[in-house]
């Protein structure tokens, strides 16, 4: 098993509305279900006949064309969360298969058999507001909402001066949480180190916001030689119960953060672009037909795109079930036809056992 | 009130400056922190066990010396019985405070008055300085246990604003009455309704936001055995209640009767026949007084106060919430005089109560205004900023990875770099020890601290892994 360099999980919150992302648009009920929210063939850049990306994918566009990415379709999660976004979650970054939920992440697991490759570095650090399940149980590795947020402050001889008595401090409890406070010592170095970099403005255009952020520090952390062997960045917002808009509106400016936030981060890599993949999953999915309100419920059914400088794709893949009355699952979902957890194996050549 | 008249209100609390920008309060005194003469200056008499020092961290936002000196006085047990009483503890001196900022005590519509930048600083900035000053600790601590239950997030449209009210009139008001009533109140609550789309909720076309949470992380539980369909039917029964368009003006006046489901709904087996609020007194009494509920609030208080989850005492606790008709204080009496409570394993403290906790060991007063709310951000938990409705998480591990930002905050603060907050350079590390550890150095701390400055080995101490654990 040879896992990517660099691993990026974005977790798109909130449940995304699969099929006005990836749009059908060929499929009759599609329109049939969604009056005033469906994209038609020529809203969308089409990837094939049957499928379009939402206009405000365009960033992702060039990767698609060259085969550097791709999308499985009316994936999640075979067991049903009950359409809820803890429990989803829950499943999804634990590995669990609906009936356990494993202790700690996948992630987590896949990592860490392995030695780290630079010992005292920093392994893996999870963007966001909270705390990342997904590396839940994997030592050196961080969740912060910004980097700043681990820097210390003054002169590198202070910075020196308080480490180390803090080490000394914990080496001489008998708490477990020492050995916590040991590691995160180590990891404060680490990203001391990448600091300095992100002073500088970037030359690739990351969007003016948390995410844009979250990413363009990653690319530096993944450059940096400390030894980052993943990332987990999270969109939150996707939550689109109403007015979520077509191919303007709430839902197509997430995914136009997405795709240009995506685009830049695969430029800024170079060559490492090579040895990377991203995978973009989302908890679950929406209502093939959309609400009252101008938008939509959640659903069983999603979406995941694979990003990578290695891929050989660019198309949709896996296995499309149809939006007819029977092909739907109740009340009115886009029936699952592959295991999310099975995608992510294939995507990382693992086996599905280890998600 | 106008708004002008309402800004006039705010300065003279110091909230609002003359320009009507929104800052830390520039006028009240004690801007600057000040060591409290005769508060946490010397160690309390006798010395106290670790153990005990921890009990009392499990119970409140920090021991500070004279919360140590009262339970050596009447010993750990009546103490607790007297935190479950919190009537019966003097907090004038706070209510005084907190008298200077007017909007606490607005009715809702007057809460517009506000913009969302000074509702969200004034909601954060009194959270903290309660959890600092209030001599009612174990309420305050109850108070943070139900505002992370019953979770609003500041961030979204109104919420601010609505939010005041919704921690004084639900989370304060019944934070260790009766669970029937706390969730009672949560269903028509306007921020409650804001957060979960009750706007969006009407006949015919029912948003199942508010019901799905209210099931599933407000009473029942995830496992709480529950289905789709009562998901819908519970959906119907809030269907009205939300903001209206005449809202600002009208205050409570939150149920629209033609865009309520008339309907007889029938959620969990029963039958609910009575439309609009009569259906949310059936629906808070069947959700509050159900067994899945008593097992999920036990649960969650057992593991909060105690640190563990073992079945055996969360069914002592669950069955002590039953035979008390849902009574928030005997509950969490079960939990505190208990063998597992005495014994709790050491766990991480989360960061606000770990900030918090050294402020009043050492005697701080701090405004809690915007600077000091940007550390708390920074350290990962400011009040009412947990977007998603599941509240700050209640497990180590989610707080492991954030250790480091500690660091920082320790760094900044024995530095003075956080606005408005100035270390004292005069504290001896001896003197700091007692205080947040409540031991003397040991020899081979003092040797480790031979050669650093101040600043540095108060910053190491703030961050020692005794004070980290509770």
């Amino acid at each position: 098993m040879t896992l990517p360099d660099a691993l990026v999980v974005v977790r798109i919150a909130g449940g995304w509305d699969a099929l006005n992302v990836v749009v059908p648009h060929a499929e009759d009920d599609y329109h049939r279900l969604r009056p005033t929210l469906s994209l038609g063939r020529k809203d969308v850049l089409p990837l094939d006949d049957f499928f379009g990306l939402n206009p405000a994918l365009a960033p992702l566009l060039p990767l698609f064309r060259e085969g550097q990415a791709a999308a499985l379709h009316a994936t999640g999660l075979i067991h049903r969360a009950k359409h809820s976004h803890f429990i989803a979650w829950d499943h999804l970054d634990s590995g669990g298969n609906g009936e356990t939920s494993p202790a700690g992440g996948w992630l987590a697991r896949l990592l860490g058999p392995a030695p780290p490759k630079v010992s005292g570095g920093l392994r893996a650090v999870a963007f966001g507001d909270g705390p990342s399940r997904l590396l839940s149980g994997l030592s050196f590795s961080a969740a912060v909402s910004s980097l700043e947020e681990l820097s210390l402050p003054g002169t590198s001889e202070q910075k020196t001066a308080f480490m180390k008595t803090l080490e000394t401090f914990s080496g001489l409890t008998s708490l477990t949480v020492a050995e916590c406070v040991h590691r995160s010592i180590s990891m404060t170095w680490a990203i001391d180190r990448v600091r300095e970099k992100l002073l500088q403005p970037s030359r690739h255009d990351f969007p003016q916001t948390d995410f844009g952020r979250r990413l363009r520090e990653l690319s530096e952390l993944f450059r940096s030689g400390i030894g980052l062997e993943a990332g987990v960045i999270t969109l939150g917002g996707f939550d689109t119960h109403v007015l979520q808009g077509r191919s303007t509106g709430p839902l197509a400016r997430l995914l136009d953060e997405l795709s240009r936030g995506l685009s830049a981060f695969a430029r800024s890599l170079a060559e490492s672009w090579d040895k990377t993949m991203v995978i973009v999953l989302s908890e679950f999915g929406r209502r093939a037909a959309e609400n009252g309100g101008g938008g939509t419920d959640h659903g069983h059914g999603g979406l995941m795109i694979i990003l990578g400088g290695s891929l050989r794709s660019g198309r949709v893949i896996g296995t499309w079930p149809t939006l007819s009355r029977a092909a739907l699952e109740d009340p009115g979902d886009l029936r699952v036809t592959t295991d999310i957890r099975t995608g992510i194996a294939r995507a990382l050549g693992v086996q599905e056992s280890e998600i | 009130m106008h708004r002008r008249s309402f800004l006039a209100c705010l300065a003279a609390g110091g909230f609002v400056t003359a320009a009507g920008r929104t800052d830390a309060s520039r006028n009240t005194p004690g801007r600057l922190i000040q060591l409290l003469a005769g508060e946490g200056v010397s160690p309390p008499q006798p010395p106290v066990s670790l153990e005990l020092v921890r009990s009392v961290r499990r119970l409140t936002f920090g021991p500070n010396a004279s919360c140590l000196r009262r339970v050596q006085k009447i010993g750990l047990e009546a103490f607790i019985e007297e935190q479950l009483a919190p009537t019966s503890i003097d907090d004038q001196a706070l209510d005084r405070f907190l008298s200077r900022f007017s909007p606490l005590s607005f009715a809702t519509p007057d809460l517009f008055l506000l913009r969302e930048r000074e509702a969200a600083l004034l909601l954060r900035k009194v959270a903290f300085l309660r959890a600092l000053r209030s001599e009612r600790q174990l309420h305050e601590r109850m108070v943070e246990f139900w505002r992370d239950h019953f979770t609003v997030w500041a961030g979204k449209e109104e919420v601010a604003m609505l939010a005041v009210a919704f921690d004084r009139d639900v989370l304060r008001k019944h934070a260790l009455g009766r669970f029937q009533d706390l969730l009672r109140a949560s269903l028509e609550a306007p921020a409650m309704l804001s957060y979960l789309d009750g706007r969006y909720n009407s006949a015919g076309t029912p948003n199942e936001n508010h019901a799905r949470e209210l099931l599933e992380l407000h009473t029942l539980g995830a496992g709480g055995g529950y289905s789709q369909f009562d998901v819908h039917e519970v959906a119907r029964i809030l269907t009205g209640f939300s903001l209206s368009a005449k809202w600002r003006t009208h205050g409570n006046a939150t149920f629209a009767r033609e865009r309520h489901d008339m309907g007889i709904k029938s959620p969990l087996g029963f039958l609910v026949d009575r439309p609009g609020t009569e259906g949310l007194d059936r629906l808070a009494e069947r959700l509050g007084s159900h067994p899945s509920t008593a097992r999920n609030i036990a649960g969650k208080l057992c593991r909060r106060f105690a640190h563990t989850e073992e079945p055996s005492f969360v069914k002592r606790v669950e069955t002590a919430f039953l035979r008390s008709g849902g009574d928030i204080r005997q509950t969490l009496g079960a939990v505190l005089h208990s063998p597992e409570f005495l014994s709790a394993p050491p766990r991480l403290i989360r960061p606000f109560r770990w900030a918090t906790g050294v402020f009043r060991a050492l005697g701080f007063r701090v405004d809690g205004g915007s600077a000091l709310q940007e550390e708390l951000g920074s350290l990962g938990e400011l009040p009412f900023d947990w977007p998603s409705p599941d509240g700050f998480p209640d497990f180590e591990e989610a707080w492991i990875p954030r250790i480091s930002a500690r660091f920082r905050f320790a760094a900044r603060l024995a530095g003075s770099l956080i606005p408005d907050i100035r270390w004292p350079s005069a504290l001896e590390a001896t003197t700091l020890s007692e205080r947040l550890l409540y031991r003397p150095l040991s020899a081979a701390e003092k040797t480790a601290l031979l050669g650093r400055s101040n600043e540095e080995a108060s910053a190491a101490l703030i961050c020692h892994p005794e004070g980290l654990v509770a």
